[in-house]
């Protein structure tokens, strides 16, 4: 990747969180989908969704990221990812599945240069926050927040291999 | 070149073609690193030459054929790393794969190019000689040490007239495999009818390089003798020995090595060094004559040249090829194509929803396009089942050819098209059918004469549409298959216990051979025995959802019924509903549905152990309940607010239900006004339960689920792979509503439910134990008429000899009674309403039916006015509603109480004169001290009542047993007590045969005589009887004959 290249992010939030995922990863956004429940799944495992003739698993992402379960409200949106993702130099493929992340709330895009991607400071960890850092790649600060780039491959742990 | 499908000669072609581009790819990467190969990469290279080989030689292209094979035995010895790649190598390598792409590009003229020269290379190549102009040196080394190989072969030879330089004519003679042949023409002629014939089919099969004797001589010479061939043929060396009919360990490869292979046989020794001398004259005097002979079928290598270009103008007409016609797509655009019109589809469904029935014609035009264009999209991946039907023309004409046997294949495909998935699955299965039919099903020409068939056996090859499905069918008209061999064999291989296969029918007997391990071919062959059975068939069947069924009639030939679905991507599922959530179960599992109503829960379904099994036509079925099962919650509709509340009972039953075998005699209406609460709410219409019976290899099990919903056919959709994990879905499919459901994978919900499989059958074969004792009853064939009355009557089939018609006016009456005259005597006619308590006909008929008996004694005729029926039943017979003179017992037929009438009676009472001298002579066995007692052995009730009347009547004492083996048992004990022993023979447990050979082994019994009373009466049978023991053989049932039989044979003793 050129050096100079600037990344775009798609950002949302979940319980507060700004989370960001590079927009070349993203397929589309959502507002209302209906899904079917899967028994005996586990619990983040929303249910299935027919998109078009394709089915997807719907995630609760905050289930996922090990904190408490989103409620549906006017702002949550559904984020479907593709098959193939890119996050910062590492790429995932799902092997032809597709998911869906459930998010709080959608923010804007955000357009950064590459340099300005730090890593994750030590003070951010579960005890203050609540979230666990492993889910976290990196961050990049903004103004007033921090946006963190998701560690997809260990947030879908299980789900790949 | 034969008579082949264009279409199979295209499908040869592209696929070869494919073959060879892989072959290019892997040559170039070799090239590279020729000195550290790739062995992955020669193999790749090796098959790709050897499968175009193999369909060469299949449709007789010879030029492409062979410079295959020549390019394969480089391949080989590289492969098995006696040579090495060399640089100069490639270049005729590639040399060679271009030719093969120009012959398969143009293959109507590819005889007309001459390859000597580069086969002649790759002849060498193989050799192991250096064809590098550049490089001598460096290969010297090798090509000496093979020198020094051959000189050492050579020493070992003087003796035998075998020269090194004499293998190394032959090898380079050879086409195909070379054998050496040891032929003891005294045996291996009497299977053919002369010499000639033999030495036909010899040059049929192949050529004879080299000969031990000139032919002509063997033709004069009177006395046969062994001679030995040099044997040049395209089967396979198990083949060779089939074909030829010599033993496998007189057939021999010939190579470099072979002196030593015949020498180690010692016992030839000695006749070798007289008789092997190969004078290179007669050889020729023998390829004279061979030309002679058989020019016309089997032409020496020059002569397949010159015809082959004088008729490939010929063909070209015939075989026009265009190579347009078809281009290879990758199906996993196809598969793209598909899913795209899928959504297209659903697309469209949105879109004729949001007009909301306004007629929009550009809507409608549109909607019409889509549905065209899924079909042929669908279509593209159909192939027609002639594809694959075509090829087993030549299968069936070379096997039956190999095993002497005359076989015509008659395919009817219909036009017939399935999913290219399928075309491939079937492959295997079909051709091991069609194997088995050739083989085993269709008998040898002669055997076939003798059994008045005609001398060629027909299979046929069949396939249709029906209901969504394919069935192919492939039958023959051969021996058939024998059910009690299968059984024998089935338990000789520990596939079922003896026991077991008493329990079963002929069908699931002869569906034994579908088992692993099975192969019912006395002597493995090679061409159905390959150590693969019947089990092939059936594992790649159900693989695709295919299920095959089987037919067959000993003597007349077997037919397999195979059913297949259209294509895999689609299959047909129920829909069932269960708590608030849709399932769809695969057809294909189901076995029928159960539906119980609230207040039969209870009584049909009981706890055992930990598990709920369902009561269902005497046996008992493991019940899983999906809602347990899947974790779910269960809902009941209130019966007052009509709302819907969860219900927290565990099971479908509450806990108040009663264990197996504790059944309460209490009725369960009882119980239910008892329980006011709970049960009125278990009775409402909502609360009764769906049960579907679904099968899982040989177990079968009930799911137990609120509702059926519908059918559907449902595109299955993968899982991801965590859910997959769950393990109880095989997949996810999109509804016509646009919703997701799931797929249930019915195998993993018995392994995850923890069926009690082994507890109820444990119970089942209890149960049935139990009713085999009680009623050991085999069916029996009887004949319903009516006399014009009210009463139905019937008599078992095998007590009437004759049905005739007769007219009222024939009749003679003579005093009282009356007469016919039939076939030149006078028969009496006996009305039976005269001597029974019936009713009288009522209209006066004048065309009457007369039921002629089997009683030796006297002829009569009964009287009757229609047949009703002939209806094979149990005989169970009730004996105590209706009794009389002349009446046996009642059962209902046809819904109608049907009186069984007991001829010998009826026919005494009518004639008493005639049974004078019978009954008479029984006074003179109660002279004796001591009365005679007989033990009648008879599982039929039917006949066992009868049969132990006539005994009683006759004044002897009658114990009767149900099989052969309570009689044995009883024989056992009171061996004192019984003078005679009358037997039938077919009976369950312990047969007639099994008995009588136990009785007369024993020491104790072997004194007894044993009357055999059956109605096998053909001549094979009842030679068997006497041979096996039985003192007499009495068919049922004569009176007369019996008892006299019976007299007899207690004076007698």
């Amino acid at each position: 990747m050129a050096v100079n290249e600037s990344l775009r992010f798609v950002t949302f939030y979940i319980k507060g969180f700004l989370f960001g995922l590079d927009i070349f990863s993203v397929r589309e956004i959502h507002k209302q989908l209906e899904y079917t429940k899967v028994p005996l799944a586990t619990e983040e495992v929303l249910g299935l969704v027919n998109l078009r003739g394709q089915i997807l698993t719907m995630i609760d992402t905050s289930l996922l990221l090990q904190l408490n379960s989103s409620d549906v409200n006017k702002d949550s949106r559904y984020i479907i990812l593709k098959t193939e993702m890119k996050i910062l130099d590492e790429n995932i493929n799902t092997d032809g599945d597709i998911y869906g992340l459930l998010v709080d709330k959608i923010g804007d895009v955000i357009e950064t240069d590459p340099s300005k991607i730090e890593d994750v400071p030590s003070n951010l960890n579960a005890k203050n926050s609540g979230l666990d850092i492993e889910y976290v790649k990196k961050i990049l600060k903004l103004d007033n927040d921090i946006m963190m780039i998701l560690n997809l491959k260990q947030l879908f742990k299980g789900y790949l291999e | 070149m034969a008579d082949f499908d264009e279409s199979l000669i295209k499908e040869f072609i592209s696929e070869s073609k494919e073959h060879i581009s892989v072959t290019e790819s892997a040559l170039l990467k070799l090239e590279d690193s020729y000195d550290d190969p790739d062995f992955e990469l020669i193999n790749q290279v090796f098959r790709a030459v050897h499968s175009t080989k193999g369909a060469a030689g299949f449709f007789g292209f010879k030029n492409l054929g062979t410079l295959s094979h020549k390019m394969e035995t480089l391949l080989q010895k590289i492969r098995e790393k006696v040579l090495k790649f060399e640089p100069y190598m490639f270049e005729h390598l590639f040399e060679g794969v271009d030719y093969l792409k120009q012959m398969l590009d143009d293959i109507e003229h590819s005889e007309e190019l001459d390859l000597e020269y580069l086969m002649d290379i790759f002849d060498k190549l193989a050799k192991g000689e250096n064809l590098d102009t550049t490089s001598k040196e460096t290969d010297k080394k090798k090509v000496e040490e093979i020198k020094e190989e051959s000189t050492i072969n050579s020493n070992n030879l003087s003796e035998l007239n075998i020269t090194e330089s004499w293998i190394k004519e032959i090898l380079s003679k050879a086409e195909n495999n070379v054998f050496f042949i040891k032929l003891n023409l005294p045996i291996v002629v009497k299977e053919f009818t002369n010499l000639v014939s033999y030495f036909d089919n010899l040059k049929a099969l192949g050529n004879i390089l080299d000969i031990s004797k000139n032919y002509e001589k063997i033709l004069k010479s009177e006395k046969l003798e062994e001679i030995e061939i040099v044997y040049d043929t395209i089967m396979e060396d198990n083949l060779v020995s089939i074909a030829l009919d010599v033993d496998d360990t007189s057939v021999y490869v010939f190579d470099e090595d072979i002196i030593n292979k015949i020498k180690r046989t010692p016992s030839d020794v000695t006749n070798k060094d007289k008789a092997v001398t190969y004078p290179t004259k007669e050889v020729n005097k023998l390829s004279d004559v061979t030309n002679k002979d058989k020019a016309e079928a089997y032409p020496t290598k020059k002569t397949v040249g010159e015809k082959k270009i004088k008729k490939s103008p010929k063909k070209t007409k015939n075989l026009k090829i265009s190579k347009e016609d078809t281009i290879r797509v990758s199906l996993s655009h196809l598969n793209k194509l598909m899913d795209l019109a899928g959504e297209l589809v659903l697309s469209r469904n949105q879109l004729i929803q949001i007009q909301g029935g306004k007629d929009i014609p550009v809507l409608s035009v549109l909607s019409q396009r889509i549905t065209e264009m899924q079909e042929n999209i669908m279509a593209t991946r159909m192939q027609p089942i002639d594809n694959l039907f075509s090829k087993f023309k030549r299968i069936v004409r070379d096997l039956s050819k190999n095993i002497g046997k005359k076989i015509k294949l008659v395919i009817d495909s219909k036009g017939v098209e399935v999913d290219n998935t399928i075309i491939e699955a079937m492959g295997d299965p079909l051709t091991h059918l069609i194997r088995n039919s050739v083989d085993h099903g269709i008998e040898m020409p002669m055997k076939r004469l003798e059994l008045s068939k005609s001398e060629t056996g027909i299979v046929n090859l069949r396939a249709e549409h029906k209901g969504g499905h394919v069935i192919i069918t492939v039958k023959d008209d051969g021996n058939g298959i024998d059910y009690k061999k299968v059984g024998a064999k089935a338990v000789s291989k520990g596939i079922v216990t003896e026991e077991e296969l008493t329990r079963m029918n002929e069908k699931d007997i002869i569906k034994l051979i579908l088992k692993p391990g099975f192969s019912t071919a006395e002597k493995v062959t090679s061409i159905s025995g390959r150590g693969v059975g019947m089990d092939v068939v059936k594992t790649n069947l159900d693989k695709i959802g295919g299920t095959i069924d089987i037919t067959t009639k000993v003597g007349y030939g077997s037919e397999f019924l195979i059913t297949i679905p259209l294509t895999l991507a689609i299959i047909p599922t129920l829909i069932a509903k269960v708590s608030n959530y849709r399932f769809a179960i695969p057809q294909i599992n189901i076995i029928e549905l159960v539906r119980l109503k609230a207040e039969e829960i209870n009584e049909r379904i009981e706890i055992l152990g930990e598990s709920q099994v369902l009561r269902l036509r005497e046996k008992l079925l493991p019940l899983v309940d999906l809602k347990n099962i899947l974790n779910l919650k269960s809902y009941y509709k209130d019966p007052e607010t009509n709302e819907l509340k969860e219900d927290r009972r565990g099971h479908v039953l509450d806990r108040r239900l009663k264990k197996v075998g504790e059944r309460e005699d209490k009725g369960v209406v009882g119980s239910l006004i008892d329980r006011k609460g709970p049960t009125t709410r278990r009775l409402s219409q909502f609360n009764s339960r769906n049960i579907i019976v679904v099968s899982m290899g040989t177990n079968e099990f009930g799911i137990i689920i609120d509702e059926i919903l519908d059918t559907e056919e449902i595109v299955v959709k993968p899982l991801n792979k965590k859910l997959k994990q769950i393990n109880l879905f095989s997949g996810a499919t999109i509804m016509g509503d646009g919703k997701v459901i799931l797929i249930l994978d019915v195998t993993n919900i018995a392994r995850e439910a923890n069926l009690a499989f082994k507890e109820t059958k444990k119970l089942n074969k209890l149960e049935q134990d139990k009713k085999n004792a009680e009623e050991m009853m085999e069916k029996q064939d009887f004949f319903v008429f009516n006399i014009g009355g009210n009463e139905q009557f019937s008599i078992p089939l095998s007590l009437i000899e004759r049905i005739e018609k007769f007219d009222t006016n024939d009749v003679q009456v003579i005093g009282s009674k009356e007469y016919i005259n039939y076939l030149g005597e006078s028969l009496r006619l006996i009305k039976i309403e005269e001597y029974l308590d019936i009713s009288y006909p009522d209209g006066v008929k004048t065309t009457k039916h007369l039921i002629i008996p089997q009683i030796s004694k006297v002829k009569v005729g009964i009287v009757f006015e229609t047949i009703v029926d002939v209806t094979s039943m149990n005989a169970k017979i009730d004996e105590k509603t209706i009794q009389g003179n002349g009446i046996m017992g009642t059962a209902m037929i046809k819904d109608k109480i049907t009186l069984f009438l007991d001829i010998f009676e009826i026919v005494e009472i009518a004639e008493p004169e005639l049974f004078k001298d019978i009954n008479e002579s029984i006074p003179e066995s109660e002279d004796e001290n001591q009365t005679k007692s007989i033990l009648l052995v008879e599982d039929t009730p039917f006949f066992r009542n009868l049969v132990s009347g006539y005994i009683k009547s006759a004044g002897y004492e009658c114990v009767t047993k149900n099989d052969g083996q309570e009689a044995y048992e009883y024989l056992m004990s009171n061996h004192n007590d019984v003078d005679l022993v009358v037997s039938d023979i077919q009976m369950p447990r312990m047969d007639g045969f099994e008995l009588v050979a136990k009785i007369k082994a024993d020491p104790l019994l072997s004194h007894f005589k044993v009357l055999a009373l059956t109605s096998l009466d053909s001549p094979e049978n009842i030679q068997k009887g006497l041979d096996v023991g039985f003192d007499s053989y009495q068919i049922k049932v004569d009176k007369e004959k019996l008892l006299d039989s019976i007299d007899k044979m207690i004076s007698r003793r």
